[in-house]
């Protein structure tokens, strides 16, 4: 697919402010469990962090729209739109994180915080698989189809945000036990993160697809070749379902994009975490921050690019590789197949 | 949404299903309804179907119904099909519940899929839902558009009744196209997917698509050679293999004399 960039930029950025937001909110309930609370202006900053990221990200999605004045029609199907869910709990979230600040700001109960905190993460998973099944329910996209894409995008959120949170406490001086509960925290979604990466990556390699020229035409013949695509020039068909730009380099892609979001963020954090044992300097994470935002969004963009729809059959685009299930072909003499040439 | 079989028919008999069957047997890829598609739209109520640069080098527009052509076998054992595909206003229409909008619709009247332009916010994302491609993106009007089933036709009482059909309908010289209410069993419709085998494109993607096709018939007359009592009659058979030689081998001989 052609990769939209102010999705890109969306999907990266809003999902790197709902991650500082859980970073933030755990970070105080591990405080706030150990009696050594984060001071209130340390999680205020990175409240603010949180919500500049999360409105840039808004803000280009807008761009997306050609008519920007309707947007609030967007709203209109939330029982059975994705997209419509996402655009509801968009600025809910934005709202929550407004409202969990202020109660810092008034120096509210610490119970009320931890609980509105609490809420704040489960609006914060349901926008991350809001946002992931956008694209995870078009099954017929085998490369976003699958449940990988929502457990991906939130995971890649949080690792993205979680680098943006320490370094807001590393600058800060926020308390010990909270930083290293966090960063313990750290680790474990980065390996989470990684292994679901490279058995996403995996998965695609060997990719089976249900839909074949086949079906698309109903025409029963393993040779099929398209001739004539019915325009001189390149149409809505060929231009937004298939992209071919740097194509022999998403491999490469690939590497970069998880050497950036997590081994270079792990071994950042890792320092970090040893030099905050050993009394040393914690300076690392926004090394971290800078590493892992570049790697998200190149992992964004490989993620839209590599989706193949399946309308590119009709047009000669669907890559070979992308295999028809031989399962299903080997029962193919008794399957009722459409009838044909 | 995948399965392996194919979701069973819905029981809709009772409400009203318009569509296009299109015959692959008789179509000659004249794209006589793809320019009328985008004659008769583009200067239809709805507003014009906008080219970019219709005059220049890489010209692109908006079209409804555009038609492909595929080689199926190889030569010699070869077929040209021409393929032309316009929104098949699916029953479980995968566009129409994504749209945050509300602004794709399925009609409950007649089952036809509309795009209220005035609603839609040019997200695309119904494009994206569309397991065919028939949706098409204005970049001039900011909105998505596709096939109408010319809803401005089919109900227009000013025109004679044997007109209201879509144009697409009406252009085809080779008349592959026909238009009717699938789910009347005894329409011109109905009747050709029954009679002719008719299918539906990509079933396994649920989308339950309202078009339908009719394959390629090929007549095969099974002639036993010792049955046809025919006397003192000769048949010219012309081989396969030596015309491709280019030459005129012919074998003649007589049958039961
Ligand atoms: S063919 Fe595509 S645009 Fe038309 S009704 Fe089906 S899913 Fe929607
Ligand atoms: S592009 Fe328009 S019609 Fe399509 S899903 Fe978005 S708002 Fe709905
Ligand atoms: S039914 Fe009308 S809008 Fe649809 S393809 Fe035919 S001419 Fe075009």
């Amino acid at each position: 697919m052609r990769p939209e960039y102010s999705l890109i930029l969306l999907t990266v950025l809003a999902g790197a402010g709902q991650g500082v937001f859980v970073f933030l909110a755990t970070g105080d309930m591990s405080g706030f469990s150990k009696g050594s609370r984060v001071p209130p202006m340390t999680t205020i900053t990175g409240l603010g962090v949180a919500l500049a990221l999360t409105l840039a990200g808004m803000a280009a999605s807008f761009f997306h729209l050609t008519h920007k004045a309707r947007g609030i029609k967007a709203i209109n199907k939330w029982r059975f739109s994705w997209l419509s869910r996402e655009v509801v709990l968009l600025p809910i979230f934005v709202g929550g994180m407004v409202v969990y600040g202020l109660l810092y700001f008034i120096g509210a109960h610490p119970v009320i915080i931890q609980a509105t905190g609490l809420a704040g993460i489960v609006v914060v998973l349901a926008l991350f698989i809001s946002t992931a099944m956008i694209y995870g329910h078009l099954s017929f996209i085998r490369e976003w189809g699958t449940a990988y894409t929502p457990v991906n995008f939130t995971l890649t959120g949080l690792i993205s945000g979680w680098v943006f949170g320490a370094a807001v406490y590393q600058m800060a001086l926020a308390p010990v036990g909270a930083t290293l509960f966090n960063l313990r925290l750290f680790f474990v979604l980065a390996i989470v993160g990684l292994v679901v990466k490279l058995l996403y990556y995996r998965r695609n390699c060997g990719l089976y697809s249900p839909t074949t020229i086949q079906t698309a035409l109903g025409i029963n013949h393993p040779k099929i070749r398209l001739m004539e695509t019915g325009s001189a020039y390149p149409t809505y068909n060929t231009e937004e379902y298939h992209y071919t730009a740097l194509k022999e380099k998403r491999g490469i892609l690939k590497g970069v994009s998880i050497i950036a979001l997590y081994l270079v963020p792990m071994a950042a954090m890792a320092w970090d975490y040893m030099a905050i044992l050993s009394g040393g300097l914690a300076i690392l994470a926004p090394v971290a921050a800078i590493s892992a935002m570049a790697g998200a969004f190149v992992e964004r963009w490989v993620f839209f690019v590599e989706g193949n729809h399946a309308q590119n059959h009709y047009y000669g685009n669907f890559p070979a590789k992308i295999r028809p299930n031989p399962i299903l072909q080997s029962g193919k003499k008794d399957a009722p197949l459409p009838p044909g040439v | 949404m995948f399965c392996a079989i194919p979701p069973p028919e819905r029981s809709e008999a009772m409400t009203k299903q318009l569509a296009l069957v299109i015959d692959l047997n008789t179509c000659v890829g004249c794209h006589a309804c793809g320019a009328i598609c985008k004659s008769w739209n583009t200067s239809g109520q709805f507003g014009p179907l906008t080219d970019h640069n219709p005059y220049g080098k890489d010209v692109t527009g908006v079209w409804f119904n555009r038609i492909q052509t595929y080689e199926v076998g190889e030569y010699p054992d070869v077929e040209v099909v021409h393929f032309p595909k316009s929104c098949m206003h699916c029953v479980d229409a995968p566009c129409v519940p994504v749209c945050p909008t509300n602004a794709t619709y399925k009609r409950e009247e007649d089952g036809i899929v509309l795009v209220n332009y005035n609603d839609c916010i040019g997200c695309k994302y119904c494009s994206w839902a569309c397991p065919y491609g028939c949706r098409e993106f204005d970049h001039h009007d900011g909105v998505m558009k596709k096939c109408t089933l010319c809803v401005d036709r089919i109900y227009d009482q000013t025109l004679p009744e044997d007109e209201r059909v879509p144009a697409c309908v009406l252009a085809c010289p080779a008349r592959a196209r026909s238009f009717g209410d699938i789910n009347d069993p005894e329409s011109e419709v109905s009747r050709a997917i029954r009679d002719k085998m008719g299918y539906k494109l990509m079933p396994e993607t649920g989308a339950n698509p309202a078009n339908h096709y009719l394959p390629r018939r090929k007549t095969h007359v099974a002639l036993d050679l010792d049955q046809v009592t025919v006397k003192k009659q000769k048949a010219i058979i012309v081989t396969r293999k030596s015309a491709q030689e280019g030459e005129t081998l012919i074998e003649d001989f007589g049958i039961g004399g």
